[in-house]
């Protein structure tokens, strides 16, 4: 049985007078399997959020249907398996981060030691220990989304359902969520998130659609969506022009073109991290989020499933099977468009402002603090943080 | 028949018909388009734990949030700027009873005005701003969250109440207080007492037994004569050194202790208005029969009047006859300081002029009436008379001791009109005639109290619960407090709609046009009472107020009304597309 299942899933939404005036959705065919992490992906108001909003009761379809863990999205049955992180974190500004949790807990109707529990471990993965007394009203935008995804995983749901679960992140909390994610999927969970930053989805899904003016317009696992089966991309160390000049003519003589020869620059977010994990290794203090490692352990795993990354891995295989050009293992990432691209370094600026001020209240305050109780370096962080570059 | 209606009639009629209909096709409307909603989900189980959550988060809202605790902070200044400020016939008794009208009525006003904000502002606000995306999409059936916000909102209340009704007693107290004190002080420093007589004195005021008298047959001088062991006389002489406030204040406060600060039951006579009214049809056939009905009056009218006229004769003493009436009461606390007391208003047919007894060479004053009361326990040889003559036409109020009423509760009033003008005596059996006799403590009235106006403001929270569940918070915040102001105003409104019986001229209103506005005004009256039993009124008179009202109040009000609202608001919930938008 599949997680959720769309048949021509339709919003259109009205006016005052009831008369049609923007169609959200437009017959929109979906199913999302058993475990799989799957992304809404699309520009603004293509109807992600809409359609997420239907998935879960908060929006009732115009036509078709949707069916999420086999019963109407309305049920209130079916929400005691879901967790769901909305767009913004809408989140009761006069509790902690301690009574968010134990509220959302309550709600769920788990007994007292085990929200006290599981308000414990998430707080400490989502990395709100030091600020979890503070109201929640008085939290980042960042840190409001940690602990939004704090409250979406209470319950230990099988279906996450997180609505742009990275706006507002620095990248490296977006690193973060998105390893959170991952090793969701790891655990046989089934994840359905939207985004419009492509890079958020590329690196964590296994299926995705991308929607526009309400459609699907193209669905599939990702990595045969990004593969560009009409060209070839061969990457070798330092060659000189009369190497590079031999290959042309190999190219020519074999009846294709060599479209073009540069040097490859690295990411903005990989040159992001180095220089955090710099800083870090420097041991300069922050008050806002930490990093944390491992996942809270009263989250369930399914071992039954396959595991997200021999998904993956099975995905990449079947690339290679019915590839008909030899493939080369792709180093560099397939080119954002440059609307993502855009975004990006939106998002790159944001943080660096806001990691700037971080530092200058960190500064502040490490003139009282002693010496010992600064920020231990964490190596699994930098380990964490250097990833990408390595892989 | 004058079956004219007027142009303001006519005018509301349609107005109330055009909102009716565009209420009913919207209804209609929203019942039919079956756009989704709510499944399931009308479980209890586990209900308690949900309801609790969600009102323990509304109750941190209002707590933390500054709506309420802007709203709590005006009560907690409130209450002690009444205890300085009020000062009522400037005797002990009206200044305890003006405080406790003030510092209650105020503080139940300021609740009732934060419930309908709170209530309207909760929810409506909670899906403004989206917070309720993160409710909703949890197992919580939408009932459990409506529940659950009238919960908190009324945990919210009930706080602030258990606040107003300590303080409140704790004021009453130290007026009290403050008045011994200050008796103390004086007996010492002006009445030449030593410390120890002037406690002495002090606390005879708290033995005080017996029915009140005058001058030095009074209560009070034989308590405190008991307790110091000096003579009448000498304390006579040493109260007359006191000033006159002080002395009037030992008689009010005596009152004070015995009539206010207690919770008196007050007995009625029962009338019988299923026989009234057959007593009335069968005179109506009688007068049809011999064809003596008046021509220019509807069949009602008649009715009304024949009712009216047998009604007067069951409470009418005739000349030179006596009329004897059985009260049934609960039963008394028969504490030896405590009082009975018959109130009463004797109304008499025409003017009563002066009359001088030649034989006994006695003027019987002018509204003065020769009759008498015979009052007892019909089971005992406990009977008191109370002589003539009594004044008419004015409350009269008159102490008794509490043996009067036997141990069940029941009363046997007989009054002989002996007067020898000639002249019936009537007494309006619905108002003023009765009987009140301690059966409780204060602190009990006062904690009834507090539950009675609780009564109006839990209804409240139910309808602002309800309007908030398909209204913005200021539309709903408006028509909540309209519809306050217009319910505690609806004796004005009859009155204005000139439908009360004091009020309206049949010659002028008749017809369609009365029955109309009796219509509205009854049909408002029923539609916008939220059950203000009026609980304030009654404690500062010391009548009981007993759990049978609370439970009448509680169930006609909270229960069937308030629920009501409640459940048409979980119904339009269910239904409710939260992250609707209209484009």
């Amino acid at each position: 049985m599949n997680v959720v299942e769309c048949v021509a899933l339709t919003k259109v939404f009205q006016d005052f007078w009831g008369r049609d005036k923007v169609r959200a959705v437009d017959n929109l065919d979906m199913e999302v399997r058993p475990g799989e992490i799957f992304g809404l992906l699309g520009p603004n108001g293509s109807g992600k959020s809409t359609t997420i909003k239907m998935l879960l009761g908060l929006l009732y379809p115009t036509s078709g249907a949707a069916r999420v863990l086999g019963k109407v999205p309305t049920d209130t049955t079916v929400k005691a398996q879901i967790g769901f992180l909305p767009e913004e974190s809408y989140l009761y500004r006069y509790l902690n981060a301690y009574e968010t949790l134990d509220y959302y807990g309550r709600l769920f109707k788990l007994d007292r030691y085990e929200r006290k529990r599981r308000t414990e471990q998430l707080i400490e993965k989502v990395g709100l220990k030091k600020a979890a007394k503070r109201p929640v009203g008085t939290y980042s935008k960042g840190m409001a989304r940690r602990i939004g995804l704090a409250q979406a995983l209470v319950n230990d749901p099988d279906l996450l359902i997180l609505d742009e679960p990275t706006s507002g992140l620095d990248p490296a909390g977006t690193l973060k969520v998105k390893n959170v994610i991952k090793e969701l999927g790891e655990r046989g969970k089934t994840v359905i998130l939207s985004s419009h930053l492509l890079a958020d989805v590329e690196d964590v899904c296994d299926r995705v659609v991308i929607m526009y003016g309400g459609r699907q317009q193209a669905v599939g696992p990702v990595e045969s969506l990004l593969k560009r089966q009409d060209t070839t991309q061969i990457l070798a160390k330092h060659l000189n022009e009369a190497t590079i000049e031999q290959i042309r003519s190999l190219v020519a003589k074999s009846g294709s073109e060599l479209l073009r020869v540069d040097h490859p620059t690295d990411r903005l977010e990989d040159l992001f991290f180095r220089v955090i994990a710099d800083a870090q290794r420097q041991q300069i203090a922050t008050a806002g989020a930490e990093e944390t490692e491992g996942m809270p352990e009263f989250l369930s795993a399914k071992p039954e499933r396959r595991k997200g990354a021999d998904l993956v891995e099975s995905l990449v295989d079947a690339g290679r099977e019915s590839g008909e050009t030899p493939v080369m293992t792709p180093v560099e990432p397939v080119t954002p468009l440059p609307t993502a691209r855009a975004d990006v370094l939106d998002e790159l600026a944001k943080g660096d402002r806001s990691s700037e001020a971080a530092r200058r209240k960190s500064a502040a305050s490490e003139a009282k603090k002693e010496p010992k109780e600064e920020a231990k370096p964490n190596s699994d962080v930098l380990d964490r943080l250097m990833g990408p570059d390595n892989k | 028949m004058d079956n004219t209606i007027n142009t303001f009639s006519v005018v509301m009629i349609s107005l109330g018909a055009l909102i009716g209909l565009v209420v009913i096709i919207v209804a209609i409307r929203g019942v039919l388009i079956d756009k989704g909603g709510e499944v399931g989900g009308w479980t209890l189980r586990g209900a308690n734990q949900t309801i609790f959550a969600v009102a323990r988060s509304t109750l941190a809202e209002g707590i933390r949030a500054k709506v309420a605790s802007g709203f709590a902070l005006v009560i907690v200044i409130s209450v002690p700027v009444f205890y300085f400020m009020a000062k009522g016939d400037a005797t002990i008794k009206g200044r305890v009873q003006m405080f406790m009208a003030y510092s209650l009525g105020f503080s139940s006003f300021v609740l009732a005005l934060l419930t309908i904000l709170f209530s309207c502002r909760s929810l409506s606000r909670e899906i403004e701003s989206r917070q309720i995306f993160g409710l909703v999409t949890k197992p919580v059936p939408r009932w459990q969250i409506l529940a659950g916000k009238w919960c908190g909102i009324m945990a919210l209340n009930v706080l602030l109440m258990a606040i107003v009704g300590i303080s409140t007693y704790i004021g009453t107290r130290q007026i009290v207080g403050n008045f011994k004190g200050v008796l103390r002080h004086q007996l010492e420093t002006d009445g030449g007492l030593t410390a120890d007589q002037a406690s002495r004195v002090v606390a005879a005021l708290g033995e005080v037994r017996g029915p009140g008298a005058k001058g030095m047959q009074s209560p009070i001088i034989t308590a405190m004569q008991e307790s110091t062991g000096m003579t009448r006389q000498e304390i006579g002489d040493i109260l007359l050194k006191l000033p006159e406030s002080t002395r009037v204040d030992l008689r009010r406060g005596d009152e004070l202790r015995r009539q206010v600060l207690v919770a008196r039951a007050s007995v009625k006579p029962e009338i019988d208005y299923k026989a009234i009214a057959e007593l009335a049809e069968k005179r109506y056939k009688e007068l049809d029969k011999e064809g003596r009905l008046p021509k220019d009056l509807g069949r009602e009218r008649i009715m009304e009047a024949l009712q009216t006229e047998i009604f007067g004769r069951m409470s009418m003493v005739l000349p030179f006859q006596d009329l004897t009436w059985i009260m049934k009461g609960p039963k008394p606390d028969k504490r030896d300081d405590a009082l009975m007391s018959l109130r009463f208003k004797i109304d008499c047919e025409s003017a009563l002029p002066p009359l001088r007894f030649r034989e006994i060479g006695m003027l019987l004053e002018e509204n003065k009436v020769w009759c008498a009361w015979l009052i007892g326990d019909p089971k005992s040889a406990t009977v008191v008379a109370i002589p003539p003559p009594l004044q008419a036409e004015s409350v009269q109020e008159i102490e008794l001791p509490i043996d009067c009423v036997s141990p069940d509760g029941t009363i046997q009033i007989s009054m002989r009109n002996e007067d020898p003008r000639n002249v019936a005596l009537g007494f309006d059996i619905t108002k003023n005639l009765e009987v009140m006799y301690l059966v409780g403590s204060f602190e009990s009235n006062l904690f009834h109290a507090c539950l009675a106006l609780l009564i109006p403001i839990a209804c409240l929270a139910s309808f602002g619960v309800f309007a908030s569940t398909f209204l913005t918070f200021p539309v709903a915040a408006l028509i909540l407090v309209c519809l306050y102001v217009i319910s505690s105003s609806m004796g004005f409104v009859a009155e204005s709609l000139a439908v009360t019986t004091e009020y309206y001229d049949p010659t002028e209103i008749q017809g369609m046009d009365l029955r109309i506005r009796q219509t509205m005004v009854s049909t408002m009256g029923w539609a916008l009472a939220i059950g203000d039993i009026n609980p304030v009124g009654d404690l500062i008179e010391g009548r009981a107020i007993g759990w049978p009202r609370l439970f009448d109040g509680f169930w006609r009000f909270v229960l069937i009304k308030g629920g009501a609202a409640m459940f048409i608001g979980v119904l339009i919930f269910r239904r409710r597309e939260l992250a609707a938008v209209i484009v």
